[in-house]
């Protein structure tokens, strides 16, 4: 990882919080995250049902997303280790499935919020029902650094790469 | 003379450095693996290495060695009927920037006697995968450590 991206991430979940709160749960990340700075939205739709896309993530997410990150970065006058932890958690629902991916940095970033117990969250994706076995994501997450991680979701709610994202190139 | 013990021993001290241990793999070739790998950009590269541990009675792996993933395809040995923990890790490095990074996918692995197992390797604009079948085309589920104590 880039310690460029780690500053960035760490700016993008501050600006997230809109420097007054960290959002504690994915509902307040949604309302708060898609204005932030260095935070977008996308919103995409697939030829697949809900209950295909929402088995891919069940199955996917924690294998691919939960682990543990260590990253260094070495200057002429620093050196620097970061621990990274992930969580990924997926909601199955009738009508929406949802995932939630956390961050927490165990070593070598100083918090100044109050974080939940996993972590920031990173980013939130909501795969929609539609009609005739379509389905609507809409993901909100950091704009900046996380290309990889963008590209694995898509790759899951289409069906067509369902690879991991190799979490030691994001910010 | 002396120069010649010089470059000697240097080149034994070399040979014995050279790295990790090679898997002895000398069993029937029961695994046979594809591997891909593209690191996406001309001032990086990837590489694709397959470390073998045994696994015993109490769950506790034992390192026997590793495999290089460098050429498209790769067979492999691993004991039938013998638990066998299989590391497949992606290393990366960039030319520019110095870094490096790696990234793993474990599995717990039983192969049957008799039966042989392809197995698609891949690492391709940062987003990498391990899928393990059966010559009947059914996928072998990948499972952590932790699942031999279940």
């Amino acid at each position: 990882m880039n310690s460029r991206f780690a500053v960035l991430g760490s700016a993008a979940a501050l600006a997230a919080g809109c420097a007054t709160q960290m959002p504690q749960t994915a509902e307040e990340f949604r309302k708060v995250a898609p204005g932030a700075f260095l935070m977008k939205q996308e919103s995409f739709e697939v030829s697949r049902p809900l209950r295909d896309v929402a088995e891919t993530l069940r199955r996917r997410a924690p294998e691919c997303l939960n682990m543990t990150v260590r990253t260094t970065s070495r200057t002429a006058t620093s050196y620097q280790v970061i621990n990274t932890a992930y969580k990924a958690t997926v909601v199955p629902g009738a009508e929406r499935a949802e995932l939630h991916l956390q961050r927490k940095h165990l070593t070598g970033v100083i918090r100044v919020h109050q974080e939940p117990e996993d972590g920031h969250y990173l980013m939130v994706v909501d795969a929609h029902r539609l009609e005739r076995n379509r389905t609507r994501i809409q993901a909100i997450g950091p704009s900046r650094g996380h290309d990889v991680l963008w590209r694995a979701i898509r790759g899951w709610a289409a069906g067509d790469n369902l690879g991991c994202p190799d979490m030691t190139k994001i910010g | 003379m002396r120069a010649w013990v010089f470059v000697l021993c240097c080149a034994g001290l070399l040979a014995g450095c050279g790295g990790a241990i090679r898997y002895p793999d000398g069993g029937e070739k029961n695994l046979r693996i594809r591997t891909v790998t593209s690191s996406g950009s001309a001032f990086s590269s990837v590489k694709a290495v397959l470390g073998v541990h045994a696994v015993d009675a109490q769950c506790k792996p034992t390192y026997e060695g590793v495999v290089d993933l460098d050429r498209p395809l790769v067979e492999v040995g691993i004991p039938p009927g013998r638990l066998s923990y299989l590391v497949f890790e992606f290393a990366s490095s960039s030319f520019l920037g110095g870094s490096r990074g790696s990234i793993k996918r474990e599995t717990l692995f039983r192969p049957r006697a008799g039966a042989a197992y392809d197995v698609q390797v891949s690492y391709q604009d940062d987003i990498y995968d391990v899928v393990i079948r059966d010559r009947a085309g059914r996928e072998v589920e990948l499972q952590g450590l932790g699942a031999c104590r279940r």
